[in-house]
């Protein structure tokens, strides 16, 4: 009997899940765990009772410094709790109106105060996709997000501006690729979350629709200060090339090491992603040391701060998976329909508030005379449908992927 | 232990044992989906309560009871299924036992097996052979006493082997 016994419990073991299903309901349980971190073991909220904190930006050991700043100057538990408030906590106007204003006085170079302004503009993008993934988000909570978003990313690229006009070229085009990475990467966890949340479909694609806005905004300008950073040469456009490319080549092996690390799984597709980006970036690395050695050091800076971003959006990938549980590209190559583009301006115009003086410019296109880009081109085909709710006047936009 | 540690342990967890628990659902709810979803909430519920502070010194126990709880509180369909039925609903041995079990009996020893059996003696048979869970496991599991399941394992087999035919 044994042998038949045995047999049958063995083949009574076949259920089982697929890896796909396995490794989904795997980052939905991070993603969960991440918003119910454990509580009791130096983390306490005082005030602030609810569940959905978050620590996947603001791990204990990253912002080790920052808590301490402000336990030093507001009583620790007030501002501790308040960190991880959101739009509608109790404690958000602590977050915005104390914590981040104290925090912002301690800014006193204009590098440092447009670093801090784009981790602010971070901070508002990551709330709006808290706010998601928590089922808070509704057209109101998007309306304030709008208007918050807004603001702060009017003063961030003021602060690129600042640095331009004040000669400081290198650092405005730093400024402006990173918040051009934040953007892209935000938007595209935006429109993920969009895909997933049916109800609340509409909300989140608005918050996209503004981020992507600005994002053409930005974009624009950072191909024009990088296009005048290019024609550089001499010892200090030498001395930049050659520090942006550490800063890159770290950057690199930061996520090189992230995407080998065996203890953490990473979705097989997901790590596809990120690798295709970071071979673009090893690519565009080659490429800026030739032409460093050529002397042209402008276009490899340019080439090198490039190379940094794909290496960014890489890390961001694999993360958003982690997350939220989504897949992004981030790809700077998609282009986008001008008319879609105006179409998206002309709506956020309307309704904007005063503090959104820039009229919108067009998404511009990368200099590619440099540029050999191995990575694959992706597409957009976009669709645009006009839906009018009361009040106001908003864009969805539909994306078919070409490959 | 510090948070990074407790949640490298409970993914850890999650690896080992996922596969054990969504079988254990499945063959309590004998609904694929029904299985996948009480699993994932087995795992959601147990992390909660690691979240709060709260000590858990057999993880692995623990999900189990979890789960135990979570098909309890669902109201029961007592089917018994074919392995047709089976099949429909996702189990799919492969070929190579396949083979076995077409050369031992077909599909009609598993169903009789299973449904001769009452549904505690079905479970701790399941969680001893199938799940390879100790009788003190099985016991914690189950809130009984570790005597209790013995002597129920004890039975099962018992009426197993009046079902196998004698030459197999």
């Amino acid at each position: 009997m044994s042998n038949f016994f045995e047999q049958l419990m063995e083949s009574l073991k076949s259920p089982k899940l697929g890896e796909e299903e396995k490794a989904k309901i795997r980052g939905w349980l991070l993603s969960h765990m991440k918003f119910h971190p454990v509580r009791g073991v130096g983390t306490e909220r005082l005030i602030q009772q609810r569940s959905e904190a978050i620590l996947f930006n603001f791990s204990l050991f990253k912002t080790m410094p920052l808590l301490l700043v402000l336990t030093l100057m507001l009583g620790g538990g007030v501002a501790l709790a308040s960190e991880y408030a959101l739009p509608g906590d109790i404690l958000y106007p602590i977050k915005i109106g104390v914590n981040e204003k104290v925090l912002g006085f301690t800014k006193l170079s204009d590098e440092t105060r447009a670093e801090w302004n784009i981790k602010l503009l971070s901070r508002r993008l990551e709330e709006a996709e808290r706010l998601v993934v928590t089922n808070r988000i509704n057209a109101n909570v998007e309306a304030e997000f709008e208007s918050r978003f807004n603001i702060q990313a009017e003063r961030t690229h003021k602060g690129v501006e600042a640095l331009a006009s004040g000669k400081k070229l290198k650092a405005a085009a730093e400024a402006s690729s990173e918040m051009e990475t934040a953007l892209r990467v935000h938007e595209d966890i935006l429109r993920s979350l969009a895909q997933e949340k049916s109800s609340t479909k509409g909300a989140i694609s608005a918050a996209a629709d503004s981020v992507r806005l600005r994002l053409g905004i930005i974009a624009d300008a950072r191909i024009k200060l990088e296009r005048e950073v290019s024609q550089r040469q001499g010892p200090n456009a030498k001395t930049a090339a050659e520090a942006k490319l550490a800063e890159s080549e770290k950057k690199v092996t930061q996520v090189q090491t992230l995407l080998s690390q065996k203890d953490t799984y990473i979705e097989a597709n997901v790590k596809a992603r990120a690798e295709v980006q970071l071979k673009s970036a090893l690519v565009l690395l080659e490429e800026g040391k030739k032409l460093l050695a050529d002397g042209a050091h402008g276009q490899a800076f340019v080439l090198f701060q490039k190379a940094h971003r794909e290496a960014e959006i890489a890390k961001r990938i694999v993360e958003a998976k982690k997350n939220f549980n989504v897949t992004i590209t981030a790809d700077e190559n998609s282009e986008i329909d001008d008319d879609l583009q105006d179409q998206a301006s002309t709506a956020m115009i309307q309704k904007a508030s005063s503090s959104v003086a820039t009229p919108p410019s067009r998404q511009g296109k990368e200099d590619n005379q440099n540029k050999k880009d191995d990575s694959p081109k992706t597409k957009f085909k976009e669709e645009s449908k006009t839906e009018v709710a009361p009040g106001r006047a908003t864009t969805e936009i539909r994306l078919d992927l070409e490959p | 232990m510090n948070p990074v540690e407790i949640e490298a342990q409970f993914i850890a967890a999650y690896d080992a044992y996922a596969d054990a628990i969504f079988r254990y659902c499945f063959y309590r709810t004998y609904n694929r989906e029904r299985a996948k979803d009480l699993m994932q909430e087995a795992f959601t519920r147990s992390w909660e309560y690691i979240a709060s502070g709260k000590e858990v010194k057999n993880i692995r126990a623990f999900l189990y009871r979890v789960a135990n709880n979570l098909i309890i509180d669902e109201s029961r369909k007592k089917k018994m299924l074919s392995l047709d039925e089976l099949h429909e609903q996702g189990f799919e041995p492969s070929y190579e036992e396949r083979g076995r079990l077409e050369l031992l009996a077909d599909a009609k020893h598993a169903k009789e097996l299973l449904s001769a059996l009452d549904e505690k003696q079905r479970d701790v048979i399941l969680m001893r052979y199938v799940d390879d869970l100790t009788p003190k496991e099985i016991a914690e599991i189950l809130g009984e006493s570790e005597n209790i399941v013995s002597v129920r394992l004890h039975r099962a087999l018992k009426k197993v082997k009046t079902l196998i035919p004698e030459n197999v």
